[in-house]
C-alpha cells in the first residue's frame, strides 16, 4: 500500500512535470482546471484587493487617487478589450487553418475560374462501424459562405472524405466516397517521383459496399500495397482534382481472370478517424434566401 | 494530517495572497512580496509526515499556478506545474532538514518559511528558464539573473517578517491539524516550551 502511495506521487509529479513543458497550444484544459480551482480563491482575493485598495488607494500617473467609478469603467473596458482579444485570435486561428487548406490544394484547383473558397466545420454526428455511412456536420452560420450539394469534403492532408449529398440549417449531410450511391470514381497511381514522359495508370474504383474500393485491373500493372490512388475523375469538380482518394490495402488474384488482378483500396479518410473537416466550395458568398 | 483543515486554510491564504500581496510588494527588489502560502507550507512541512507534506507542497503549488493574477488570469495562458514542482521542491528541502531543528518553535517556521520563500522561488526561476530554452513553448525571456536574485532574497526577508505573525498564529492550532510526526526533536523542543 505504502508503494502504490509513493508511485501515485511520483506519478502525479511527473505528469505535473509533463504538464510544465506543454507548448501553450495543448493546454487548453488547464484553463477549465483553473477556472475550477479559482473558484474558491476568489471571494478571499476579492477581500484582499478591498484591502489593498482601501489601504493604497489606485492612483493615476499624476499622483492623484482615483475614484472607484472611473477605476470600475476602466476595468470593465479592459474586460471587454480582453474579450475582443480572445474572439480575433480564435477567428485568426480558423483563418490560418483555412489558408492551410487552401495552400495544400493543387495549383490546377487554385487557377479555375471561380475560386474555391473553405469553410471548416466539425464532425457532429458518424458511425464508427459502418465505413459506408453517412457523416453529419456542423450546419453553416448565417455569415458563412453558402455550401452547395455536391460540395466536396476534404480531409487534412489533402484526403477527400466525399460529398456534400444534403444541406440544412440544421445540418450538412455527407456521402462519403465509399458508399455505393457515390459511384464509380476514377483515379490515377501515383508512387514517389513521376516521369512526366510516362502516362498515368488509371484505374475505375469501385464500391465493394463495406467500406472499401475495388477495382480489376490489368496484371502487367505494377502495383504495390500502400501505393496512393488521386483523383482524375472528370465528373468531380476540377478544384479536387489531384487529391488523393484511397489507399491500396491489397492485390487479390483473379480466378476467373487470370490475365487480371483485384485492387482493394480503402478511403484515404475513412469516416472513423476524422473530427474537423472542410468543405470546398465555389458557391461564393451570397444571400440566404 | 487533517487534510479538512489544510484545504480551507490553504484556500484562503493562496486567495489573500493574490489579493493583499501586492501592498506589501518592495518595488526596489524587483516586486519582492511575502507568501502566506509558503508559510503555511513551512509549518506543515514542518510537522507533517514526509508525505503528507510533498501532498501539501504540491496542492499549495497548484492553487499558486491557477490563482487570479499570477500568470492564470488575463490573456496569458495558464500552465499548470511550475509553482506545484516549486512548491513541492521546497517541501522536499524542509522535510529533509527537518531533523536538524526544533519545529515546534515560532523562530523555527519563520525561518524556515525564508527557505521555503526562496527554494521554491529558485525552482521557479529554474523551470521558467527551462521553459525558455524550450522551442515549442514560447515562454517569455526569463529576468536577468541578478534581478532574480535580488527579488529572491526579497521574497525570503518578507515572508519571514510576515511568518513572525502567522507561524504563531498556526502553531497555537496545532492540535487542529493531527500531525501524525515521530517524536524526538519535535518532542524534546515542546518539552522546553518551543
Amino acid at each position: 500500500m505504502f508503494t502504490r502511495r509513493r508511485l501515485t506521487l511520483g506519478f502525479v509529479l511527473l505528469l505535473t512535470g509533463v504538464s510544465t513543458v506543454l507548448p501553450p497550444s495543448s493546454t487548453g484544459w488547464a484553463e477549465d482546471v483553473g477556472d475550477v480551482l479559482r473558484v474558491p480563491q476568489m471571494p478571499f482575493a476579492r477581500m484582499g484587493v478591498a484591502i489593498n485598495a482601501w489601504l493604497r488607494p489606485w492612483r493615476d500617473e499624476a499622483g492623484v487617487p482615483v475614484d472607484p467609478q472611473t477605476l470600475e469603467a476602466v476595468q470593465r473596458e479592459r474586460d471587454r478589450l480582453e474579450r475582443l482579444f480572445r474572439q480575433e485570435r480564435i477567428r485568426a486561428d480558423e483563418l490560418a487553418a483555412r489558408v492551410r487548406l487552401l495552400e495544400s490544394l493543387p495549383d490546377s484547383a487554385l487557377r479555375a475560374p471561380i475560386p474555391p473558397t473553405t469553410m471548416s466545420r466539425a464532425v457532429t454526428g458518424r458511425s464508427v462501424r459502418d465505413a459506408t455511412a453517412r457523416i453529419e456536420l456542423q450546419p453553416p452560420e448565417l455569415d458563412d459562405v453558402r455550401v452547395r450539394s455536391g460540395d466536396i469534403v476534404i480531409a487534412s492532408d489533402k484526403r477527400i472524405v466525399g460529398r456534400l449529398e444534403r444541406t440544412s440549417d440544421l445540418r450538412l449531410l455527407v456521402r462519403p466516397v465509399a458508399h455505393p450511391d457515390t459511384g464509380p470514381i476514377e483515379v490515377a497511381l501515383v508512387r514517389g517521383a513521376r516521369n512526366t514522359d510516362t502516362p498515368l495508370t488509371r484505374l475505375l474504383l469501385q464500391q465493394d459496399g463495406h467500406g472499401k474500393l475495388i477495382a480489376d485491373v490489368d496484371r502487367r500493372i505494377e502495383l504495390q500495397i500502400g501505393d496512393r490512388l488521386m483523383l482524375t475523375d472528370p465528373g468531380w469538380p476540377g478544384r479536387v482534382q489531384g487529391l488523393l482518394v484511397a489507399v491500396v490495402e491489397a492485390l487479390e488474384p483473379i480466378d476467373a481472370a487470370p490475365l487480371r488482378q483485384r485492387v482493394v483500396a480503402v478511403p484515404a479518410a475513412p469516416p472513423q478517424s476524422i473530427v474537423q473537416v472542410a468543405v470546398v466550395t465555389a458557391a461564393g458568398k451570397e444571400p440566404l434566401e | 494530517m487533517r487534510w479538512l483543515v489544510f484545504f480551507p486554510v490553504l484556500v484562503v491564504f493562496a486567495g489573500l495572497d493574490a489579493g493583499v500581496g501586492s501592498l506589501f510588494s518592495i518595488s526596489w527588489m524587483g516586486g519582492a512580496a511575502p507568501s502566506l502560502v509558503a508559510v503555511l507550507v513551512a509549518f506543515v512541512a514542518l510537522q507533517a509526515s514526509p508525505r503528507s507534506a510533498l501532498w501539501a507542497g504540491w496542492w499549495a503549488g497548484l492553487l499558486l499556478d491557477v490563482a487570479p493574477g499570477s500568470g492564470g488570469s488575463g490573456t496569458a495562458a495558464i500552465v499548470l506545474g511550475p509553482h506545484a514542482l516549486s512548491m513541492t521542491a521546497a517541501a522536499w528541502i524542509v522535510v529533509l532538514c527537518r531533523g536538524m531543528v526544533f519545529r515546534r518553535r515560532a523562530s523555527t517556521v519563520v525561518a524556515i518559511s525564508g527557505v521555503v520563500a526562496a527554494s521554491s522561488g529558485l525552482a521557479m526561476t529554474s523551470l521558467k528558464t527551462l521553459r525558455f530554452w524550450l522551442p515549442w513553448t514560447e515562454a517569455a525571456v526569463p529576468q536577468p539573473a541578478v534581478d532574480v536574485l535580488l527579488r529572491l532574497c526579497g521574497d525570503a526577508v518578507a515572508t519571514s517578517v510576515l511568518a513572525i505573525v502567522v507561524a504563531s498564529g498556526l502553531l497555537l492550532t496545532s492540535r487542529l491539524w493531527r500531525f501524525d510526526t515521530s517524536p524526538g526533536r519535535l518532542d524534546y523542543a515542546g518539552r522546553r516550551g518551543g
